[in-house]
């Protein structure tokens, strides 16, 4: 799947075989107020599409993560929706996406400073 | 606010008077305000209540908030514990219904602002939080039949709630007694602070205005300079409201102080936030955003509630109290074992790092303050502070509401 006309404030994390391509309603993400991702697999093969399994975040720094579980959608192919994220305190944040697989899972992350 | 983020890059070390503030420490303080809040000066209404904003459902709750047939015994009232003298909380360590409780009663003033209510976040709406209370056997042992009875038979109460929902004679009890707590509700979303000194000197950093930043005294400024620095009160104490809304351990003693514990009976423990969860999302709990009650299903205020989990580290968590007006709500924290705003500072400056949980916030370490450093703490959370007319605007809806006929 190739992904075109992407967001300008999108953000791409490169994986093994596709990118991830990440952007939050609303816009930027918000401190202290919920928010969702819309997330795309671009480049991805057929196969691909379907693995991610969940979404996260978490405060390295605090060693904890949100008071939250995110509830993920799969919208269309290689299109998923994640919802019910809440970054309660500023700082650092690690979002974390996790793909299953038959062969080994892959996790892929980016940091944002929450303000 | 993109204004104020802009404004803040050109405002590094420009408090006129004792202390210079950093960038970051800058784009914190500015990150308190603006006071009040757009949420309240728009008076925004709170959709998951038909009756938020209605003035007549704001004098209906006025009259029973001090209304004391809605206990059991005829005794109790909300206001029994949130007295208006005392920033609508009480100067007692632990509140006292028909039970001695477990916790302090927390102050209302800016209620509307937060997103869980109570100390352990029980509830997700600010009229749910005001049923539990009235018909908890520990607490008023009211009930909704009772209510209901009440709502039809009190002439000024009949007749502000016929003017509130017209058809309310026919709801049943349940609806009687949530009509009842919407309207609590809508008037303790008139609660409001003022604007105090630290917020004159906020808005006066933001404008760059070094002659209304000097006005604001040398030892809160020491003190805000901790706050935003070293202190890093500001991680959970957030935003204008000085609160997060959320839940942390913040290293108190866990077992209750039990003075009513029989000997040889174990030590109590209160299990907070974790007990909280658990309570919010029983399934036989019809009063949550999830239930019938919403009058905003699948709106934004349920998000939360829909997606909060409960973990293990929650045992032991309280929510995160506002800063603002703190000296006539003492004493502090959940279970009122602060009797003053210098004990809780010193409660940080020693911080017993070896109750924390292992999963718990990383980041709470003995601050190990000097005395003036305390002093300083202590003059910025006063300035904080300012005198407010809820209680005499509070009498006033009751008089005017008593007039109902």
């Amino acid at each position: 799947m190739a992904c075109i006309d992407l967001p300008a404030q999108a953000r791409q994390i490169q994986g093994s075989h596709f990118r991830v391509v990440v952007t939050s309603e609303p816009t930027p993400i918000p401190l202290n107020a919920p928010f969702a991702l819309e997330i795309r697999l671009c480049d991805a093969r057929m196969a691909e599409l379907s693995r991610l399994a969940a979404v996260d975040a978490w405060m390295p720094a605090h060693r904890h993560g949100m008071n939250y579980k995110t509830t993920l959608t799969k919208r269309d192919w290689g299109h998923y929706r994640a919802e019910g994220l809440l970054l309660h305190m500023p700082g650092e944040w690690e979002f974390v996406f996790d793909f299953a697989g038959p062969d080994k899972p892959e996790r892929l992350t980016f940091r944002i400073d929450a303000q | 606010m993109k204004a104020l983020v802009a404004a803040a890059g050109l405002l590094v070390s420009s408090a006129a008077g004792a202390v210079d503030f950093d960038a970051t420490q800058t784009r914190r303080i500015l990150g308190h305000g603006a006071w009040p809040p757009a949420q309240m000066q728009t008076q925004t209404a709170d959709r998951t209540n038909r009756y938020s904003g209605n003035v007549d459902a704001i004098r209906l709750g006025a009259m029973l908030f001090g209304e004391p047939r809605l206990s059991g015994n005829g005794a109790l009232s909300c206001q029994t514990c949130h007295r208006p003298e005392h920033g609508w909380s009480e100067p007692k360590a632990r509140s006292e219904g028909l039970q001695r409780q477990d916790r302090n009663a927390p102050g209302l003033l800016n209620v509307r602002l937060q997103r869980w209510f109570g100390w352990d976040g029980a509830n997700d709406s600010l009229w749910a939080a005001g049923i539990r209370p009235i018909v908890k056997d520990t607490e008023m042992g009211g009930s909704a039949a009772a209510t209901a009875k009440l709502l039809r038979e009190d002439a000024p109460l009949a007749c502000l709630a016929r003017r509130v929902e017209p058809a309310y004679a026919a709801m049943d009890d349940e609806a009687a007694l949530v009509l009842a707590a919407k309207a609590l509700a809508a008037f303790q979303e008139t609660l409001s602070s003022p604007r105090t000194a630290f917020d004159e000197f906020r808005d006066a950093l933001a404008a760059n205005d070094r002659a209304g930043m000097a006005r604001y005294p040398e030892a809160a400024q020491r003190g805000l300079a901790l706050f935003t620095g070293r202190g890093q009160c500001g991680a959970c104490h957030t935003g204008a409201n000085f609160s997060n809304g959320e839940f942390h351990d913040t290293g108190l003693v866990f077992f209750l102080n039990d003075p009513d514990r029989k000997p040889g009976t174990p030590r109590r423990v209160d299990p907070g936030r974790h007990d909280g969860i658990a309570q919010l999302k029983a399934a036989a709990n019809p009063f949550n955003l999830l239930g019938r009650y919403n009058d905003d299903p699948g709106g934004v205020a349920s998000i939360p509630v829909r997606h909060v989990v409960q973990q293990h580290r929650n045992w032991g968590e309280f929510k995160v109290p506002s800063l603002r007006s703190l000296p006539a709500t003492a004493p502090y924290m959940h279970d009122g074992s602060k009797a003053t705003l210098r004990d809780v500072i010193l409660h940080y400056s020693e911080l017993d790092e070896d109750r924390l949980h292992s999963d718990g916030e990383a980041i709470l370490k003995p601050l190990k303050l000097s005395e003036a450093e305390i002093a300083d703490l202590q003059a910025f959370l006063e300035s904080l502070s300012a005198p407010d007319d809820t209680a005499a605007r509070y009498e006033s809806l009751r008089r005017e509401a008593a007039q109902c006929r």
